[in-house]
């Protein structure tokens, strides 16, 4: 019955802006940068759903509409890219060693740990690509038969980890290269490690920027070798 | 911003033409990521003819994403009880994978094969 009353596609993309606002104003008002409108939206429309019982469903002929332009978005990346192309080009070994190792890093103790506590393979799966940017995340997901969605709330907290621990990490390792920095905490956290990268600097920031879509077409490949050699 | 949209938006369409055509195992998303930043670095396309465009969506990335988290309510039984095991290996990981990123750059700039950077 009540359900009705939702069944249109303006109340999932009215629900979701509303949310996503409200998230933004906790933040800002909070001034705790970890509260992400990712999170708190997250868990108020999850809230209003459960509450007033409507139909997932319901609120996904909205929500699809909104989530269509993650792939606009992710083409997007190329931007940031070309802005630092030129400190790119000086690095670029550097650079593309470094992110090689730190998925592969990710990849491997994902996998074993995985194993080692009886994680189902659907589970494993959806983790595998959990350190790039939830938009390019979800397409390598749903390419390799995970369970997109797992993946994506596995982003955010992999991101949120990345902001908490980088800066210590950079200190008890003693590394102070603002370009390792940056590209340490693009790769590992994207979206979310970016933010803690602009917090530390100006170059930390654009090779944070610029290590999360080269982190993703990396990220793209390896998954793509991993499947062809276990499945 | 509507041009600029039309931009993105059609190197997006004819992204998912190239996947399917080639059956290439790569997203089409990222197949336009690509294919934007060898039109710009080749001067095809002008920065300014898609920056104001892609400052926006990138901006808020977060808010076309929350849909899909959404999701989530639909397939937690998957985790069969183990949530909060998964985390526990993602945060072991996160703190790997930032160590060893860190570590291997730090190695190459040290052992100087890292190219031409002065630092």
């Amino acid at each position: 019955m009540i359900n009705e009353l939702f069944a249109n596609t303006a109340f999932g993309v009215a629900l979701t802006l509303v949310a996503y606002e409200i998230g933004k104003y906790i933040q800002r008002k909070t001034g705790i940068k970890l509260l992400s409108p990712l999170i708190t939206g997250t868990i108020l429309i999850i809230g209003l759903l459960l509450l007033l019982d409507i139909d997932y469903n319901n609120y996904k002929l909205g929500g699809d509409i909104v989530s269509f332009f993650i792939a606009p978005a992710t083409v997007s990346f190329a931007i940031p890219l070309y802005k630092n192309i030129k400190e790119i080009r000086k690095n670029l070994l550097l650079i593309l060693v470094g992110i090689t190792g730190g998925l592969i890093t990710g990849l491997v103790v994902t996998i074993v740990l995985c194993e080692v506590f009886g994680v189902s393979d659907i589970v494993t799966i959806s983790m595998l690509p959990k350190s790039v940017t939830g938009a390019i995340g979800f397409s390598i997901s749903e390419m390799i038969g995970g369970v997109p969605e797992i993946t994506l709330v596995l982003i955010s907290i992999q991101g949120t980890m990345g902001y908490i621990v980088g800066e210590k990490i950079f200190r008890v390792l003693k590394i102070e290269n603002p370009i390792i920095r940056g590209i340490a905490l693009g790769t590992n956290s994207h979206v979310v490690g970016t933010a803690k990268a602009m917090e530390l600097g100006e170059t930390e920031g654009a090779m944070s920027s610029a290590a999360i879509p080269m982190a993703g077409v990396i990220m793209v490949f390896l998954v793509y070798v991993l499947m062809k050699i276990f499945i | 911003m509507i041009k600029q949209f039309s931009i993105i938006i059609s190197i997006l369409a004819i992204s998912y033409m190239i996947e399917v055509g080639l059956n290439l195992p790569i997203p089409a998303s990222i197949i336009g990521m690509i294919l934007l930043v060898i039109l710009l670095t080749t001067r095809i396309i002008k920065l300014e003819q898609v920056e104001k465009i892609s400052d926006m969506l990138l901006k808020d990335i977060t808010l076309f994403i929350i849909p899909l988290s959404i999701g989530i309510i639909d397939k937690i039984h998957l985790f069969e009880g183990k949530f909060l095991i998964a985390i526990l290996i993602l945060i072991i990981s996160t703190i790997v994978s930032i160590i060893m990123t860190g570590l291997i750059m730090k190695l190459m700039l040290a052992t100087n094969i890292g190219g031409k950077n002065d630092k």
